[in-house]
């Protein structure tokens, strides 16, 4: 009985013993840093079946509305889609809930006119692994 | 003229895949930066994937330059392209009355 007691004794501890050493090894591992969201990419489109007339009729007060959050400093980059209607913006904004709530505001977006595809951005991480980025060379 | 690349990883790469391929990935990445074909890059926070805004001759171009990438040839990853230009409505704020 005391026999089997000690094997199982020191096999839970070579357990522990391996376990603590896996986890002291990733824990000097650093984790994959990542990147902070900087900016928010909107894709706007009009709605499918909308009314281009009324459309139309409100893209005055549309741009009107644009060149002040622009000039908010909320649009950082303001391009249209070519070949269909729509527009791409670059946000310096970097909470979606945020973005979708300011551009909701928008005229074609409170006409149910307009929708946008809103995606967070960062900086491009992988370049972080670039060879020179790990040089140990001064 | 200005085209949008979306880039989604659609096969995810393990990390001897990993290994293998991103040492390639983003020297040839940057090199098209630095020939000015990538005028801009950002990585997506909402899905694994790149955005670059590119400064091609045509949308084929821009396929073709991207599609070469160790990416793409790998089968991890596909790009979506949207060409795009000046903010055409902005013209509406000089239109004389």
């Amino acid at each position: 009985m005391k026999t089997s007691f000690a094997v199982l004794f020191a096999a839970l501890m070579v357990c522990l013993l391996i376990g603590v050493s896996a986890q002291a090894q990733t824990a000097n591992q650093p984790a994959n840093p990542s990147v902070p969201t900087t900016r928010i990419l909107a894709i706007g489109t009009i709605n499918a079946g909308a009314d281009m007339a009324a459309a139309r009729a409100i893209l005055p007060t549309e741009v009107r509305e644009t060149v002040k959050l622009y000039l908010d400093g909320k649009i950082d980059q303001w391009f249209s889609l070519q070949g269909r209607p729509g527009v791409v913006f670059i946000l310096n904004v970097t909470d979606t809930a945020a973005a979708h709530e300011m551009l909701e505001q928008l005229p074609l977006g409170q006409a149910h006119l307009m929708s946008f595809e809103l995606i967070p951005l960062g900086p491009l991480n992988p370049l972080r692994q670039l060879q020179g980025m790990t040089s140990k060379s001064p | 003229m200005k085209v949008m690349a979306i880039g989604s990883i659609t096969k995810p790469l393990s990390p001897e895949q990993r290994q293998q391929v991103m040492p390639r990935e983003v020297p040839a990445t940057l090199k098209h930066y630095l020939d000015g074909k990538i005028e801009q890059f950002w990585f997506r926070q909402d899905a694994p994937g790149v955005i670059f805004l590119m400064n091609v001759e045509s949308v084929e171009q821009a396929k073709t330059t991207i599609e070469e990438l160790p990416l793409v040839t790998g089968g991890y990853a596909k790009y979506d392209f949207m060409q795009v230009g000046p903010l055409a409505p902005l013209g509406l704020l000089i239109q004389s009355k």
